[in-house]
């Protein structure tokens, strides 16, 4: 189901959107829609990404919650060099610590 | 004993140009399950990424099982469909192994049997699977596509030196 929203728009941005629709081969409408969806996706991204970068999502749990791809997400953090917070030395140790164990337990 | 790769992993490898060097050195058997086959291959293929058509081709290569697992009731766990898989598969039997901190944790508290990636090639190179150099070159490529971070980097280097200087 679909709805038609409507919004002003300057004369300049009006003839811009008509030279990109000219250029594009689209008619204006679709690209606005293009437009307005690029920048909803763009927002999300940039919204859950913040989670990411404070530890609150894991990479995969990010992508969900932006509604794109992992490879949409790595994409995105990559490009804004955004890095969740990494273990602390001490979380390191016991992880590798436990690793070990895992090894020689079952004589990886 | 099994390895499972959740879906951040498995592209990792693959962006990386590891997944070879990573099923010449392990030493079980390496499982994904259908949530993770869906998320790498079906959506990535569906999108183009070049990545999901070489993934595909090595899961092939390789003969990756992909498990079949309904991720339903576990959902609330982990909130994406691969974790939520690996936990589940990992909880029946194997080693969960992710590139992802959090993941890691969320593993951890949940008492599944969980490891890092760099942990992984650390210890095989610690085991004479891999060269120092290797193990380096490995490290660099994880952390030129944001796999890995530069403090863990630094933590395995000083960790070669202890041995060096021991």
């Amino acid at each position: 189901m679909t709805d038609v929203v409507s919004t002003r728009l300057d004369e300049k941005e009006i003839e811009e959107l008509n030279q990109i629709s000219k250029k594009e081969r689209i008619d204006r409408s679709s690209l606005i829609r293009k437009f307005l969806l690029t920048q909803i996706e763009e927002y999300r991204l940039k919204e859950v990404s913040e989670k990411y970068r404070k530890g609150l999502a894991s990479l995969a749990e990010a992508a969900v919650l932006a509604k794109v791809s992992i490879y949409k997400m790595m994409e995105y953090v990559e490009r804004e060099k955004i890095q969740a917070p990494p273990l602390s030395n001490s979380e390191m140790e016991e992880e590798l610590e436990r690793s070990k164990k895992l090894f020689e337990e079952k004589d990886l | 004993m099994r390895w499972i790769l959740d879906a951040c992993t498995l592209i990792y490898l693959v962006k990386a140009n590891l997944f070879k060097m990573f099923m010449n050195v392990v030493s079980n058997p390496v499982v994904i399950d259908s949530s993770v086959f869906q998320e790498v291959i079906v959506v990535g293929k569906e999108h183009q990424y070049p990545d999901a058509f070489e993934a595909e081709s090595l899961l092939n290569e390789y003969h990756i099982p992909v498990i079949s697992i309904d991720v339903s009731n576990e959902l609330f766990r982990f909130v994406d469909p691969g974790e939520t898989s690996c936990y589940i598969l990992a909880k029946e039997e194997g080693i969960c192994i992710t590139s992802d901190d959090r993941a890691y944790r969320k593993f951890h508290q949940t008492n599944l049997s969980a490891m890092r990636i760099d942990s992984f090639f650390y210890l095989k190179f610690q085991r004479n699977n891999i060269t120092k150099l290797q193990f380096l070159e490995i490290l660099n490529k994880l952390e030129s596509i944001y796999a890995t971070k530069p403090k863990s980097v630094l933590f395995y280097l000083q960790k070669i030196q202890n041995i060096e200087e021991d």
